[in-house]
């Protein structure tokens, strides 16, 4: 059938159907995320640690990771998992709902490379504040919270925005599971039109994509804002 | 008051301290001088652990440590009762001069953020500096950002103040500002050990001047003694190298 116009009709008919599973596609994105920098930070322990073997081996493992495409990340997770800890610890994950799979890939996904971007941030800090702190009587945790995270944070937060907002868009990916997400939802919508309005569909898909990086590239500013202090007019100089 | 009994260290094999003894005592400023490479840096940090001694004593007060043995907990304790003031400041930069004195104090020695404010207002305006509370270490001078870390270090009410070179970064002007701080600072009878090379300073300042070389402490006494009548040979041949030609015996 040609097209003849534009549906806005259709689009104006399926976005509250869309919104209503939005907050499946931000609650897999934020616990990705939440988790991901978690554990990326506990492999950058091990990565900076004295014990040359771990940290070898957990450099290896983050390139391995890296070089996966995230669709096939998903797939060896969801598939590969519950086999996994079947056979090694005898729990059965067959109860576990889809999105926890997507979360969990997605998490792996971004520690490996958030381990290489707290890494990066740990070399730029200076050794000279950190002896200050240790000078004063701080313990490890203290010079942590008070030094080595606010100003390591500050100085990757632009890098650490852009891998944030990959996972977002990764998240498009749970569909290929079935998952009902935006994306998984609209594409169920356009086939049940017929798909007479499928760029319709996937334009409000964008859009919706578009106003959840808006956000988080909001919240990277407020963030870069605050933990700026001090900190800018010695990045460049001095 | 510190003491130190026959501190060792070794760095990959090589002996760089042969055990040092020596003692500051309450109300005492002593200079520590040597020429470079001596290991005077390493001693320094050797005392707070910031470089781990091979063996040897350190007391501070009533805290004794044997360095071989010495746990986390006695590191802090010896941490808690010494201040360091290093050659490049090392202020921390996310802070304002104001919240670089206060940290200690509200992170360390757990006080409320109303006093920490008040002790560290005090300490600034001993050394000059309450005119900055606000600005970023990167906003101000270096010698006044080596002023801001000296009341940062004595906000912590140090029963020993260790100072490695503190004023060696400095141009002449600054170094004068910052030398006339550390006088103040010593007026107040904290003990302090002091790396320098600022023999004008360590003459007129000190109590007491420790001459050291290779990793040996050759010789100790009061500034008299040492710049006009130095016992040993090595000695006579430093403070003649050191000494403007006015001083020079
Ligand atoms: N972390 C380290 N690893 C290996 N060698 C070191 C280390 N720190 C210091 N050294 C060596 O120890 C020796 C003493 O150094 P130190 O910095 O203590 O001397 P210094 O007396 O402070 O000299 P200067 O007057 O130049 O400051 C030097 O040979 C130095 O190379
Ligand atoms: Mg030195």
């Amino acid at each position: 059938m040609e097209r003849e116009s534009f549906h806005l009709d259709f689009m104006l008919e399926i976005l509250p159907k869309l919104i209503e599973v939005l907050p499946l596609t931000i609650m897999m994105a934020v616990f990705a995320i939440v988790i991901g920098c978690l554990w990326g930070l506990l492999l950058t322990f091990c990565k900076v640690s004295k014990h040359r073997k771990i940290a070898g081996l957990i450099d290896g493992i983050t390139v391995i990771v890296r070089a996966v495409p995230e669709v096939v990340l998903i797939y060896i997770v969801y598939f590969g998992l519950p086999e996994l800890s079947k056979d090694l610890f005898g729990y059965d994950m067959g109860t576990w709902e889809k999105p926890v799979f997507v979360v969990l890939a997605l998490a792996i996904e971004l520690s490996a490379s958030s381990s290489e971007l707290f890494r990066s941030a740990y070399n730029s800090l200076d050794p000279g504040q950190l002896e200050a702190a240790h000078a004063l009587g701080m313990t490890g945790t203290q010079k942590f919270m008070r030094i080595i995270y606010p100003q390591g944070l500050f100085v990757i937060l632009p890098n650490l925005s852009g891998l944030c907002l990959g996972i977002i868009q990764a998240t498009s990916l749970a569909y290929t599971l079935g998952i009902m997400d935006v994306m998984g939802k609209a594409k169920v919508l356009d086939s049940n039109a017929f798909s007479m309005s499928t760029f319709e569909a996937y334009l409000l898909v964008a859009l919706i994509y578009w106003g959840l990086s808006f956000i988080e590239g909001w919240i990277f500013k407020v963030l870069e804002a605050r933990m700026g202090r001090g900190m800018r007019t010695v990045a460049s100089g001095a | 008051m510190l003491e130190i009994k026959d501190i060792k260290k070794a760095f990959d094999g090589k002996e760089i301290l042969k055990g040092i003894s020596f003692k500051v005592h309450d109300g005492e400023i002593a200079a520590l001088i040597g020429p470079s490479g001596t290991g005077k840096t390493t001693l320094l940090r050797c005392i707070n652990f910031l470089e781990r001694a091979d063996s040897g004593n350190i007391t501070i007060d009533d805290i004794s440590v044997d360095v071989k043995q010495a746990k986390k907990k006695d590191i802090l304790e010896i941490c808690r009762h010494s201040g360091m003031v290093f050659q490049s400041y090392n202020l921390f930069r996310n802070k304002t001069v104001l919240e670089n004195v206060a940290e200690g104090l509200i992170v360390v020695k757990k006080k409320t953020g109303k006093e920490a404010e008040e002790i560290a207002k005090r300490e600034l305006d001993k050394v000059g500096m309450l005119n900055h509370l606000s600005q970023y270490p990167s906003q101000i001078s270096g010698g006044q950002q080596q002023r801001v870390s000296i009341a940062r270090a004595m906000a912590m009410e140090p029963s020993i103040l260790l100072m490695d070179e503190p004023t060696s970064a400095l141009d002449p002007e600054l170094s004068k500002e910052v030398l006339a701080t550390i006088r103040k600072v010593a007026e107040q009878g904290v003990p302090v050990l002091i790396v320098t090379h600022e023999i004008d300073f360590a003459r007129e300042v000190s109590h007491k001047v420790i001459f050291m070389e290779n990793g040996l402490v050759v010789e100790e006494g009061t500034p008299r003694e040492i710049f006009l009548e130095p016992k040993e040979e090595r000695t006579k041949q430093f403070i003649a190298k050191i000494s403007p030609a006015d001083y020079q015996i």
